[in-house]
């Protein structure tokens, strides 16, 4: 019983955290048509520069804003120095926008290594060194709780933005059908970017949350960029709720596998599972259309 | 300057060309978006290796192996992606590479996992570092030419349709599955062998080796020397290989040249992308 807790907390966390960074991707990949696996970079500097922000003396809350700060700003450069450029006279080709997305990818990873160096940086945390609270044997940190708790506030925030406000109506309307959408006076230009505003967003937070759960190593960014994308494929191609969903999906998939089998075989379990969405339903879980 | 430096750049350029020419085969020959080219170079790296390791095989017969080993795959994913183009065909593609260097990292009973696998020995004909040299750079020529011949066979001119127009080729009558298939077996072996070349050239090779960062240096290649040009990929994979070599003559720690050297191709890979997509000497645009 306790063990069935505790996998349920080990699955919970992670399901929710990368599920929220999964809605984000999702949500620029709908809009824009472009598998951003940037984004997995974006995470690793909100991460990087709230590190920074806290060792020059800063307190939490202007380091959280100024890792925001940071982070919005080199995803809107990204958005239109890269993305933007590359529909420019042409229609875009999105194998062509992916291997982009790769190189900037590689490119501000290795700029982390290159500045803060390959070993692991820990953000040290008041919070983190309260008692956990503890059911038998099964334990969760407060820590973790604040993860789950503001990782559900910000989903649900992203979700009701898309679904009550006019910019999230404009958003979708785009990512339906852009031509159309422009015809009715919305820009898919400025939907673009408001998607990479929102996707951005949600990296800065999301940065933060697993920057002091999972510590801070620049080879993180390629894992959560193949994270982004599984959760968003198996869930439902363009879908909010799929994401989340397929974050769900993939984190029981994993630890339930990692308990029965093999804890090496965690990642082999999701890239293979994705693997057989690909081939055999693309569109995922939920979705209706394909990538 | 020494000598041995001149025959370690030689060494290194001629590996890249091998591999860059054999990725042309199938992304630029045939546009196959095939992005699971340094996963099938790992295959063979992998196959030299263990095969001589663990079966205790002779090295020249291993070498042969792991040209042959990626064929499989190749053929797998050939009918996998069977009806799909484009797009899909390069996630798929991509998602296997991944696989693939998640199964070399957790097989640790077989691979060894993150460890690596030590001491690659070579065939003893070419167990001198300069044999060895002159061999891969024999290679080099020798794969160039018959790729050029390739291109300008009847089957290159199919292959070139199918790039340009797939419907257009089918209704010509072609068939372009199996021209699909040829070309993505003949880019295979070429994986696979240049693969077994790194391998020995190293001494050394672990999961990693063969990742995201390595793709995205052969995807370099091909995008600056232009898709579908054998002189392009030449021209390319030399000067990309020697370039992050000025890195070593700069007073950086070496974790640092590496990442300057991602830096570096990654930097070029983006400026080419955006602002010639062509590449130095292709004439086809990468789709």
């Amino acid at each position: 019983m306790e063990i069935a807790l505790q996998l349920l907390i080990n699955t919970l966390i992670p399901a929710a955290l990368f599920g929220l960074m999964a809605s984000g991707f999702s949500v620029f990949l709908n809009v824009a048509k472009i598998v951003d696996l940037s984004q997995g970079a974006l995470v690793l500097i909100s991460g990087y520069s709230f590190f920074a922000a806290l060792q020059h003396g800063a307190t939490i809350l202007i380091g959280i804003l100024l890792s925001s700060v940071v982070t919005i700003t080199v995803a809107l450069l990204i958005n239109g120095f890269i993305y933007e450029r590359l529909r420019r006279n042409r229609k875009l080709s999105q194998v062509i926008a992916m291997i982009a997305s790769a190189g900037v990818l590689l490119l501000l990873q290795n700029s982390f290594l290159a500045i803060f160096g390959s070993r692991t940086k820990v953000i040290n945390l008041p919070i983190k060194n309260l008692e956990p609270i503890a059911f038998g044997d099964a334990t969760i940190t407060w820590w973790q709780i604040i993860i789950v708790t503001v990782s559900a506030l910000a989903w649900i925030a992203l979700y009701s933005f898309l679904k009550k406000t006019r910019v999230g109506t404009a958003l979708r309307a785009t990512a339906d059908n852009a031509e159309v959408a422009e015809i009715v006076g919305i820009s898919a230009r400025v939907s673009r970017r408001n998607a990479m505003l929102i996707a951005a967003t949600v990296c800065s937070i999301a940065g933060i949350l697993a920057s002091l759960e999972y510590n801070l190593d620049p080879n993180q960014g390629v894992d959560i960029a193949i994270k982004d994308f599984s959760r968003a494929v198996i869930g439902g191609v363009g879908s909010v709720p799929g994401a989340m969903l397929g974050s769900f999906v993939i984190q029981t998939a994993e630890e339930l596998g990692g308990w029965f089998w093999n804890a090496a075989y965690k990642q082999v379990i999701s890239l293979m599972l994705v693997f057989i969405f690909l081939i055999w339903k693309p569109t995922g879980i939920l979705g209706k259309k394909k990538i | 300057m020494n000598i041995d430096y001149l025959i370690y750049l030689l060494t290194s350029v001629a590996i890249w060309v091998i591999a860059g020419v054999s990725y042309q085969v199938s992304i630029g020959f045939a546009g196959i978006m095939n992005l699971g080219f340094v996963a099938l170079m790992g295959i063979g790296g992998y196959a030299y290796a263990l095969l001589i390791r663990a079966a205790d095989l002779n090295p020249s017969i291993s070498l042969a192996l792991a040209c042959i080993a990626p064929i499989p795959f190749a053929l797998l994913l050939s009918f996998l992606t069977k009806r799909v183009r484009g797009d899909y065909l390069a996630l798929m593609t991509l998602w296997f590479s991944l696989v693939i260097t998640i199964l070399l990292m957790n097989l640790e009973s077989i691979t060894r996992g993150a460890l690596g696998i030590p001491g690659i020995i070579r065939p003893a004909a070419i167990s001198q570092s300069s044999t060895f040299a002159f061999f891969a750079a024999a290679c080099a020529a020798l794969l160039s030419f018959f790729a050029i011949k390739l291109q300008r066979s009847p089957l290159g001119t199919v292959m070139a349709a199918l790039r340009d127009d797939e419907l257009a080729a089918q209704t010509f009558g072609k068939n372009t599955f199996r021209v699909k298939i040829i070309a993505f077996v003949l880019s295979s072996i070429g994986a696979g062998f240049s693969g077994a070349l790194l391998a020995m050239f190293l001494g050394f090779i672990d999961p990693v080796s063969f990742y995201l960062p390595q793709l995205i240096i052969v995807l370099t290649f091909v995008i600056v020397g232009g898709l579908a040009s054998v002189p392009g990929i030449i021209i390319a994979a030399t000067g990309l290989t020697l370039l992050p070599e000025l890195l070593r003559f700069l007073p950086f720690p070496t974790e640092t040249v590496g990442a300057l050297r991602a830096i570096i191709y990654s930097l070029i890979l983006l400026i080419i992308i955006l602002y010639r997509p062509k590449g130095i000497l292709g004439k086809v645009e990468l789709e």
